[in-house]
This record gives structure tokens, C-alpha cells and sequence, in this order.
């Protein structure tokens, strides 16, 4: 059997390097088969020693709910701010319309009285105003008669 | 068969690994963590870098091609959080070494007394507390390599992809990192 394995075989064998070589050396050499054992024996507690101290972490499983509020907003669609902006468009032209519609409808109104006042002063002579002076001249004549 | 015009319909409404995200988080949390947590020793720290690293992940989902596994994308990320981590709060180093040293001692504990004999436990523990201090004074990228390799069990290529270094470097690195860790547990010599 030839010397034992060298440290840098021995080394890149642990490591998952293997070669048929040193798989024959070790399958017959005691010594060299040991020193693997011993190695990965401590490699294995190591790696059962980092698992054991990060379960008994608090933080070793992720805090409850964070990755719904790590979660950014979504952006809006564009066509969904048009539809928004449409809709706001429309809930503020409703009452400026209404308002408008009420303003009209009350200057209508104060239109209307007046020509109705103006109607009824009419109404109340008895002769349209460019007559009166005639009339008023019938009555004078006719009160000089009766005299 | 498949025409030019249809393959592209098809790519987008394939399903991606990260559809369910919550799912990954809870896969893959520990895994990160862990590794954020040995290489740190901080764990709030290491909290942290595991919040960022879902977060990055998230929000970067839509790049995930899915050539490489969820872990390896995942672990991608952590490796460069961490490594951020560690520079930018290396003055706090040594005062978490020092805290974590005392978790550790108790952790030591549980994993030695498996049902040994007081002698074959306290032969244990100093193994333990010889391979803890050896990859404690690793490089960072020996340190890395070591940790993925031998407490997440990457393969060679897996570190590769990764850490971002060619396939032998990785091994230089790991063959180092291994040296230093024999050598600290006095197994250098048959």
C-alpha cells in the first residue's frame, strides 16, 4: 500500500472532491479512513450546532404578517385614474349645474314679476297711457257741460 | 407543435416558483437566516439581513428566470446583505462576538451532552469551540464558502453560482478553509 493520503487529498476529499484514487486508499487504509471520520464527525457537529442555535433564535421563523406590509402599494392602471378623474369630473359638475339651473331659474322668476307688475299697473287704467291726456281733456269738457 | 408566435404566450403564463411567495418565505426563511446568523453572530442583524433579503427577492420576482433554484437565487442575495452587514457595522464586531460567544457556550452544551460520557462531552465541546473559532478568523470569502458548503450543504457548483466565482476558486477557497479548520482541531498530521 502506498503512503498515506496527503493533507490536500485528504482536504478536497472532505471538501466533496473525490477521486477513485483516494476511495481505493481509504477502502484499505485504516489510519487515513479515521482521520476522514474524525473530520467530518466535527464538521457534522458544527453544522448541528449552527442549526440548534438559530431554531432557538426567536427570529429564526419570520415575524408574523411583515412581508404583507413589506409589500408595496400597487400603482393605478392608468385607465383607472381616468375613470377616478371622470367620476370626480362628474360628482362636481352635478351641483355646479344644479346651482346654475336655481340661479336661472330665480332670475326667471324675478322677470316674471316684474313684467306681471308692469302688466297689472296696465291693467289698472282705464285708457293705455298715451290716451290719458285725451281722456282727461273728454272729462274736463264734460264737467263744463253739466255746469 | 409549438410555433415561434405561440412560444412567448406560453413563457408568460407558465408558472413561476415565486407565484406563492408566502410559501417561500416560509421554505426558505430558516435557511437564510441561519446563514445570515453564523456569519453575523448578531440576530437581530441577521433578522434584518433575512427581511431584506425576501424583500429584495419580492420585489425583483419578475427577473427570476428560474435557471438557477429558488435557493440559490435567494442565497445570492443574502451572501451580498451580508457581506454589506458586515462591513458597514464592522466596528460593532467584536462587543456581538463576545455576546454570542455566551449563547454559544450553553448551545455547545446541548449538542455535546447527547447522551455521552462527561469525558467524550467536554472532548466534544472543545471540538466544537476549536472549529467555531476557526471559521470565526476565516476571510470572508473562506468563511462563506465553508458555511455554505458545510451547514447548508451546497454543492460546488451550487457555491459557485452563488457567490459569483468560477467553480475553482471556489474549491481554493474551500480547500483553505478546511486547512485552517483541521489544523485548529489538531488533525493536520496522521
Amino acid at each position: 500500500m502506498n503512503e498515506h493520503l496527503d493533507s490536500q487529498t485528504l482536504e478536497r476529499h472532505i471538501a466533496g472532491e473525490r477521486t477513485p484514487e483516494a476511495e481505493n486508499h481509504l477502502r484499505e487504509c485504516a489510519a487515513c479512513r479515521a482521520a476522514v471520520s474524525r473530520m467530518e464527525a466535527a464538521l457534522a457537529q458544527f453544522a448541528l450546532s449552527t442549526r440548534r442555535w438559530s431554531e432557538s433564535q426567536a427570529l429564526s421563523r419570520p415575524p408574523a404578517g411583515w412581508l404583507a406590509s413589506a409589500r408595496p402599494r400597487r400603482r393605478m392602471a392608468p385607465a383607472r385614474w381616468a375613470a377616478v378623474a371622470a367620476t370626480a369630473a362628474v360628482l362636481l359638475a352635478v351641483p355646479l349645474y344644479y346651482n346654475y339651473s336655481q340661479r336661472q331659474a330665480a332670475a326667471q322668476a324675478r322677470a316674471d314679476a316684474v313684467l306681471l307688475e308692469e302688466v297689472s299697473t296696465d291693467i289698472s287704467r282705464p285708457a293705455p297711457e298715451p290716451l290719458e291726456p285725451l281722456i282727461e281733456l273728454v272729462s274736463q269738457s264734460n264737467t263744463g257741460e253739466n255746469r | 407543435m409549438e410555433t415561434a408566435a405561440e412560444t412567448p404566450v406560453m413563457a408568460d403564463i407558465r408558472p413561476s416558483p415565486l407565484d406563492d411567495f408566502d410559501a417561500v418565505v416560509a421554505a426558505h426563511w430558516a435557511g437564510v437566516f441561519r446563514f445570515a446568523l453564523v456569519s453575523l453572530r448578531d440576530a437581530d442583524l441577521a433578522a434584518t439581513v433575512a427581511q431584506d433579503c425576501f424583500v429584495r427577492a419580492y420585489r425583483g420576482r419578475q427577473r427570476f428566470r428560474g435557471d438557477a433554484s429558488v435557493r440559490t437565487w435567494l442565497m445570492q442575495i443574502a451572501v451580498n446583505l451580508v457581506r454589506d452587514a458586515a462591513r458597514s457595522r464592522r466596528l460593532q464586531f467584536w462587543k456581538r462576538a463576545q455576546d454570542a460567544s455566551r449563547d454559544f457556550e450553553a448551545l455547545a452544551a446541548t449538542v455535546a451532552d447527547g447522551g455521552a460520557s462527561p469525558e467524550a462531552a467536554t472532548a466534544v465541546r472543545e471540538q466544537l469551540r476549536a472549529v467555531w473559532q476557526a471559521v470565526r478568523g476565516l476571510p470572508e470569502r473562506q468563511r462563506t464558502v465553508f458555511l455554505l458548503r458545510f451547514t447548508e450543504q451546497m454543492e460546488l457548483m451550487e457555491i459557485a453560482a452563488v457567490t459569483g466565482m468560477a467553480e475553482g476558486t471556489v474549491k481554493v477557497h474551500l480547500f483553505r478553509a478546511l486547512r485552517a479548520v483541521r489544523q485548529a482541531l489538531g488533525h493536520e498530521s496522521l
